[in-house]
């Protein structure tokens, strides 16, 4: 017999009786806690989704109030350079 | 406790029939998961993903087969999804690196994976066997490992499987010719 086909030979009885594996003695308590773990992110995340939503909503919110109030204000800014400018004129005017 | 009483308890949520099931099966599972996935962390951590299926669907188990084959079944599709995963998550490194994000180290030749059960005078051969039934494919890869290393008989294998006899004969005499060229590959390149 050729050496390689002996190695193979060799090679595929290597495993003939062989015993099992053995387990994580701790496997059950292991489980346990992922089971657990998996139960409080199930809770958690519907609770985590609705939070960040109202942050968005509440950002969005904050965001339209300053757009109003700057919309607002740079009117009255307008109105007040329009009067100023009149009451320079009618000075000169006036001169 | 019997079959029935235990399938009971686990439909009730029992923690004395979880620990049971586990107790029972622990070993077979853990088995069956290193012999397929050849890492003892990926292994563990599919034992656990098998448990956690099985006291799910637990209520989904009509009794048309053994709770054992069940499991042994549950077990074969949770170590291959593994296997799957893990090469996606390789492919995609090998990609990373091409685009020189991540450096991957080369895959060498040799035998990395030493199975417990394994007598220590046959540790380097059963390696490089194992190796080679990493090559083949999944079917092959399954009944080789349910019959030759977890010990089933061809019947249970058939079962676990969901196929006959003959189609797991057949399937073990494909998976040892290609074990075969396969070591004879591997010795000619490796030890000349």
């Amino acid at each position: 017999m050729e050496p390689t086909e002996s190695k193979v030979k060799e090679t595929m009885e290597s495993i003939d009786g062989m015993s099992r594996a053995n387990a994580n003695p701790f496997l059950y308590d292991k489980i346990m806690h992922r089971m657990q773990a998996a139960k409080q992110t199930r809770i958690l995340r519907p609770a985590a989704i609705g939070l960040a939503m109202a942050f968005i909503v509440l950002l969005i919110g904050l965001n339209l109030i300053t757009l109003v109030h700057y919309n607002k204000t740079s009117a009255t800014q307008v109105d007040g350079t329009s009067l100023v400018k009149s009451e320079y004129f009618s000075y000169l005017n006036n001169f | 406790m019997g079959e029935e009483e235990l399938i009971t308890g686990l439909c009730e949520g029992n923690a004395t029939a979880y620990n049971e099931l586990v107790r029972l099966f622990a070993d077979k599972v853990f088995n069956t998961s290193i012999s397929i996935l050849q890492n003892a962390e990926d292994a563990e951590d599919s034992v656990q993903e098998v448990f956690i299926e099985v006291f799910k669907s637990i209520h989904n188990f009509k009794g048309e087969a053994k709770l054992s084959t069940w499991i042994y079944r549950v077990t074969v599709i949770k170590a291959l999804e593994f296997l799957r995963k893990k090469k996606r998550k390789k492919r995609f490194a090998i990609v990373q690196s091409l685009f020189g994000m991540e450096s991957v180290l080369p895959e060498t030749d040799m035998p990395h994976f030493y199975h417990p059960g394994v007598q220590l005078e046959n540790k380097e051969r059963s390696a490089v066997l194992f190796k080679a039934i990493d090559q083949l494919v999944d079917k092959q890869k399954t009944a080789f490992v349910l019959h030759k290393v977890e010990g089933l008989s061809y019947a249970e294998v058939a079962e676990i499987m969901k196929t006959t006899v003959p189609s797991v004969e057949s399937l073990l005499f494909r998976a040892k010719q290609n074990l075969q060229k396969i070591l004879k590959d591997y010795y000619d390149k490796n030890e000349r």
